[in-house]
């Protein structure tokens, strides 16, 4: 939540500099551009119809690669895989709990990309759908006799559509990145608590149960435009 | 223009949509205490007290329909249970096992109530009767080796023993595979009359 804070805050802050920065522009004379800038300029902005990209990302759903086609300068089609393996052990007084859990996505995502203002190039909007194969479990052992004293298993459903808004740079010598911060919805998730010799307070099940949501993704892209 | 819009419709869209929808259950797999299950001989393991530099072991015994209790307790002058000090031993009968219930720690325990008997301390050496005799323990300066005396109902050290044919309450906690219990600390009550909390020995069949 504290990272889409601070995303939707530079957004916010940087609209309006990016409208006042081209209204200045407009009213300033002319700038003299050295033919080398010129050049380096126009790749940059070029229209990136038919091409595509491909490239790793790190996310908070997982490490994955991604790939996608510009199906015009503003559409852009997308898809990408992740996986995440976590596993986590914990304890006090005399008991150890371990949790496990077991992410992997398939993406399938549109863009839009808001070309029209020169500040903005590279910035876009998204949606897709989501394929996940997600579980955890988690174990609450004690040291002393290895009896188990209660369990855990979460399930989240197999679909969910994802939206979400980002700035994709692409460089002049193919080098690309892109930073996107992202939402699920429609989604539902299970958790099974299982008390063998230990009942689960509404407290701890709270706990749990925020710790281990994973409603937003934020994804940091580097990869090679073709 | 339109592209910003669209834009913000997103950023609203994000924070106001996300997630997933969270149901929940929970199962209770803790076992049922039966008195087919209890009936049998349990024993803890030595346990030392590595500061009064003695040890104990304690044995309980459930009758075929675990309506009768007898614990023996055996306290060692050694750490490792080989040379016996005292015996106590706790007889109860109408053993009735109640319902589940959680201690103040979350700990899944099942009630039962017991009539006492009889509850006996027994020297084994002479030097052990003599030393009781000294602190008049229990009140009592009868004390002489291999003689069992009943103490219920008496106040011996910082414990007072429960008398003859009083209600005793106490808490079973069986391990989710079945190999061992514990009791819970009579000497420290709830306002129900129930131990607060457990005894840390287990005892396995």
């Amino acid at each position: 939540m504290f990272r889409f804070r601070v995303f939707l805050l530079i957004i916010l802050l940087f609209s309006p500099l990016s409208l006042l920065a081209q209204s200045e522009s407009s009213e300033a004379e002319p700038e003299v551009v050295k033919p080398e800038e010129s050049s380096e300029m126009q790749t940059d902005e070029k229209d990136r119809s038919g091409g595509s990209e491909g490239g790793l990302f790190y996310s908070t759903w997982g490490i994955g690669v991604q790939g996608s086609y510009n199906f015009t300068n503003e559409i852009l089609f997308g898809g990408d895989v992740s996986s995440q393996s976590t596993s986590s052990s914990g304890g006090s007084s005399g008991t150890t709990i371990e949790v496990e859990t077991n992410i992997q996505t398939v993406n399938a995502y549109a863009r839009y990309y808001l070309r029209d203002l020169e500040f903005t190039d590279g910035l876009f909007g998204q949606a897709g759908l989501a394929f996940r194969n997600w579980s955890g479990t988690g174990t609450i052992t004690e040291d002393k006799t290895k009896a188990k004293l209660a369990s855990i298993k979460m399930k989240w459903s197999p679909m969910v559509l994802v939206t979400g808004v980002g700035w994709h740079k692409v460089w002049s010598f193919g080098m690309s990145t892109a930073i996107s911060f992202n939402a699920s919805i429609g989604g539902s998730r299970t958790v099974e608590y299982t008390e063998n010799m230990l009942r689960f307070s509404d407290a701890i099940k709270s706990n749990f149960e925020e710790n281990t949501d994973f409603p937003t993704n934020l994804v940091i892209y580097l990869g090679y435009s073709f | 223009m339109k592209s910003y819009l669209i834009l913000l419709m997103l950023i609203i869209f994000l924070p106001t949509g996300c997630g997933d929808n969270l149901s929940t259950s929970t199962k209770d797999e803790s076992v049922s205490v039966t008195t087919d299950f209890l009936a049998g001989t349990w024993t803890a393991e030595c346990v030392d007290n590595t500061t009064a530099l003695t040890s104990t072991k304690t044995v309980l015994v459930f009758s075929a329909t675990a309506d009768n209790l007898s614990s023996t307790s055996t306290n060692y002058s050694d750490l490792n249970c080989v040379t016996q000090n005292f015996v106590i031993r706790k007889t109860m009968n109408t053993l009735s096992l109640g319902s589940k219930s959680t201690t103040a720690q979350n700990q899944i325990m099942t009630k039962y109530t017991a009539v006492v008997s009889n509850i006996t301390l027994e020297p084994k050496t002479s030097d052990t009767a003599t030393s009781l005799n000294t602190d008049s323990y229990c009140g009592s300066t009868g004390w002489s080796s291999g003689a069992q005396t009943s103490i219920a109902g008496l106040t011996c050290g910082s414990i007072t023993y429960k008398a003859q044919n009083a209600e005793y309450s106490d808490l079973i906690q069986v391990s989710s595979e079945k190999t061992f219990i514990r009791l819970g600390n009579t000497t420290n009550l709830g306002s129900n009359g129930y131990p607060k909390t457990l005894y840390k020995e287990e005892y396995y069949k």
